[in-house]
């Protein structure tokens, strides 16, 4: 089919971007649709709106942060604490080299996260600056650094589950709730190993209440 | 307007290639660019349809022309005797022959439909492009909707790894 472009030519860019949303939700099929071309791969990551991602792994903020630099306009996020960032970035020492990484902390962000936060009162009683994944070093797990770059990164996020994410603490939260003024739902799912119950968080944005549910 | 009396009032469509369709306005109507166009009275006999060429607005008019309800201004009191569901069923069945056509053609009927903002047909072409794409290679994919595929090998071998960072 070399030469004979068909679609592209007879499709302006929104008329394409019409035909790649019946795609629907499908991982896979959208997967599919990047490895076409270029300009398929660019309409997929301006336009994906859901995705789950890995929160295990010393890798974990650093994917969830290199994703989310491609996928702007995500409004569903899932981050479980049971898949693992690894394999994906082991696999990957090519790329890493070659793009730009977010692997640390800028200095200026990691100021602005110890400051204490406003709902860090009604969250937990305890302050932010305690709990161990402020310096998000040795961490095996994502931490607020990556909780911090899905939320500058996906402004328009509507709907947030973190799945076991362990290491996160109120300050990441709350920079959640700064930038992403359109979250509407928030579900957080804690496993504490000694009770081995889950315990759900479920803040309800518009009314400002927390609630808390154990199942 | 005119439409209530006979029910029957014709409507002229010219294409850009100088073919003229006479076409029923009930059916014309069936694009609600052109409904918009008779509703604000901004059409007196004949539309000129630029961009659509007559080979392709040959093609929408007969969709169109199957597409019109049956009860409306044409009184077509005969189809009333069959059940809503077969009507459907005929009309999927005509719709996948329909569709049955080459990939460029298909593609002018997306282009098409979504000017004369015919929401059935956009779907109906839109949606068959898209099948392919599902439990298909990307070979297949490609050749299907006759794609160029202009990555280079390790650009691609990195979006293949980009695409294991999220899960399904």
């Amino acid at each position: 089919m070399k030469g004979a472009d068909l679609i592209n030519v007879a499709l302006p860019e929104e008329l394409l971007e019409d035909v790649l949303r019946r795609v629907g939700g499908e991982k896979l099929d959208l997967d599919a649709c990047a490895l076409v071309c270029r300009r398929w791969r660019r309409l997929d990551r301006a336009t994906r709106r859901s995705a789950k991602l890995p929160a295990s792994g010393v890798h974990a903020d650093e994917v969830v942060g290199l994703f989310v630099e491609r996928f702007p306009a995500l409004a569903d996020v899932s981050i479980d604490e049971r898949l693992s960032a690894d394999a994906a970035v082991v696999s990957a020492p090519a790329s890493r080299s070659r793009r730009h990484v977010i692997s640390s902390i800028p200095s200026g962000s990691r100021s602005r996260m110890s400051r204490v936060p406003r709902f860090a009162g009604i969250l937990f009683p305890l302050p932010s600056e305690q709990t161990p994944s402020a310096d998000g070093i040795e961490s095996f797990c994502l931490t607020d650094v990556g909780l911090t770059s899905l939320a500058r990164g996906c402004k328009g996020l509507e709907k947030l589950s973190l799945v076991w994410c362990s290491a996160i603490s109120s300050s990441g939260l709350v920079r959640v709730a700064e930038n992403c003024k359109k979250l509407a739902s928030l579900d957080i799912q804690v496993i504490p190993c000694y009770l081995f119950c889950t315990f759900c968080f479920v803040i309800d944005f518009t009314t400002s209440v927390f609630y808390h549910v154990c199942s | 307007m005119a439409t209530r009396e006979a029910g029957k009032k014709m409507i002229m469509l010219k294409s850009p290639d100088g073919m003229e369709f006479e076409v029923e306005e009930a059916v014309a109507m069936e694009s609600q660019t052109i409904r918009k166009m008779i509703e604000d009275d901004c059409a007196d006999t004949a539309i000129l349809i630029p961009n659509i060429n007559s080979k392709i607005l040959s093609r929408v008019i007969e969709y169109c022309n199957k597409h019109v309800p049956t009860t409306g201004a044409t009184g077509a009191a005969a189809s009333d005797t069959v059940a809503p569901a077969a009507l459907a069923e005929d009309l999927k069945i005509w719709d996948a022959e329909f569709i049955k056509v080459n990939r460029a053609t298909r593609f002018n009927l997306i282009q098409a439909a979504s000017y004369l903002n015919i929401k059935g047909l956009l779907d109906l072409t839109s949606q068959t492009t898209i099948d392919t794409i599902s439990d298909n290679s990307l070979e297949e994919i490609r050749s299907f909707l006759s794609t160029k595929n202009d990555y280079l090998p390790e650009e691609e071998q990195t979006i293949r790894r980009e695409n294991q960072w999220a899960f399904q």
